[in-house]
């Protein structure tokens, strides 16, 4: 356990009295934090949030509450800020409400799945308190598609010689080489593979989204079980790209919300205001 | 030790490179207009214009016709290639279609089926310096007479 900073929390505290009354905390806490074994991660949290005094309405998510409702009427009520208490997939899940109602979002990460947290620079559990009572706003693009939005990517693998993506004034064909197509707005490295340096100009920042074709891994047959990510063979970047087929393809957003083809795809700028800690990510400005 | 790696890529994030790369496993039909450089390694069916650096690889095969500030030909292109710095056309490219450009060097193997004329630009260029430089040796000449006078 981190040792509280007195200086910080003391100049964190005039800064927040300051905002005491434009400032409004939504705490919404995932389902999976329902497990006894969390039960002492969220009292240390809560605890810590008391001490640097931002607490707020807290509300524990359940498989029949819906998310977006939640917020939608917290929104009304006030609430500005919205901190998801949980991993990627509670972060993820609320991108559509948040960016429609132009309110701010925090993480505190618990739980194994937490790359975007590492990526935003926010420590784990109660840790993460501090960054969110420190309160550095970063402004970062969203992908839109068909009315929905997605933080990283969008990704078609199926029946690809059946797509065409439309761009400007071309059209990019894939062939029975290709295995996948992403679109990609947030770069997340795949833990498996890990950093890849042909990607490394992609930015939430720059108004663009990049177009990423990955070729099938020939030579590595006895990977195939292993579902490796083939080798990227196309790198193309635009603000806008369209998705047509013969017959309805479905398209991954985010790794869990499924759409069909056609879809517009394009790019919103600055959409989504995210506190982040000092020890971001350096391609987050 | 996958954060330290990839802490270091992004401490090395530089804007410069290859900003449209267009690979083996698809097709581009239409117009490739890209302000960035362009890299070629697949098909491309209509024109291809950047106001960068274009690199056509060795497998790569373009039926279009090509507009660049710089190209570097290793491929086969089936249409005319205006650039207008440099061209290089590598041992293995094959070029079907009339070039102009401001240099041109073509290696020993490389195919090449068309006219070529070195870019008006760089001649007119050269005429223009030609021309200025007369005009100012007149003009001088013009100076020393009326002193004499």
């Amino acid at each position: 356990m981190s040792v509280l900073n007195p200086k910080k929390v003391i100049k964190t505290r005039l800064r927040r009295s300051t905002n005491f009354y434009s400032v409004m905390y939504y705490y919404i806490y995932d389902t999976f934090l329902n497990d006894k074994k969390y039960e002492k991660v969220i009292d240390r949290i809560k605890t810590r949030l008391l001490d640097f005094e931002i607490q707020g309405k807290h509300e524990q998510l359940t498989l029949l509450k819906n998310i977006d409702e939640l917020i939608g009427d917290e929104v009304k009520k006030g609430a500005n800020t919205v901190i998801v208490v949980g991993d990627d997939q509670t972060f993820l899940k609320v991108i559509d409400v948040v960016a429609d109602n132009d309110v701010s979002l925090g993480i505190i990460p618990v739980g194994p799945n937490n790359r975007i947290a590492e990526a935003f620079g926010v420590p784990m559990e109660e840790a993460a308190c501090e960054i969110i009572a420190a309160r550095k706003i970063v402004k970062l693009d969203l992908g839109l598609a068909n009315q929905k939005y997605f933080f990283t990517d969008l990704k078609i693998s199926k029946n690809l010689d059946r797509l065409q993506v439309e761009k400007d004034r071309f059209q990019v064909v894939p062939k029975k080489t290709c295995q996948e197509v992403e679109i990609i707005n947030f770069y997340m490295p795949d833990p498996k593979i890990g950093f890849e340096k042909k990607l490394k100009k992609i930015s939430a920042q720059d108004g663009y989204l990049d177009m990423v074709v990955r070729a099938k891994n020939n030579n590595h047959k006895w990977l195939k079980k292993n579902k490796m990510a083939g080798k990227i063979d196309t790198v193309m970047t635009s603000d806008k790209f369209k998705v047509k087929s013969f017959e309805y393809l479905p398209l991954e957003l985010d790794g869990y919300k499924i759409i069909k083809t056609p879809a517009e795809i394009q790019i919103k700028r600055d959409k989504l205001k995210v506190i982040a800690g000092k020890n971001r990510r350096k391609d987050i400005k | 030790m996958f954060k330290n790696n990839e802490d270091q890529e992004y401490t090395a994030y530089e804007q410069s490179g290859d900003d449209t790369m267009i690979g083996h496993s698809i097709k581009i039909e239409g117009d490739l207009v890209s302000s960035g450089s362009v890299v070629v390694e697949g098909e491309v069916v209509g024109t291809v214009k950047t106001e960068q650096t274009l690199k056509v690889g060795e497998k790569a095969k373009i039926s279009a016709d090509v507009d660049a500030k710089e190209a570097r030909v290793a491929g086969r292109v089936d249409g005319n290639i205006t650039v207008q710095d440099s061209l290089e056309l590598d041992s293995t490219a094959e070029v079907n279609g009339d070039i102009q450009a401001g240099r041109l060097t073509i290696a020993s193997g490389a195919v090449f089926n068309g006219r070529c004329s070195m870019s008006e630009n760089a001649s007119s260029a050269g005429s223009e310096k030609k021309k200025n430089e007369r005009a100012e040796s007149e003009e001088s000449d013009k100076d020393t007479s009326e002193e004499i006078d």
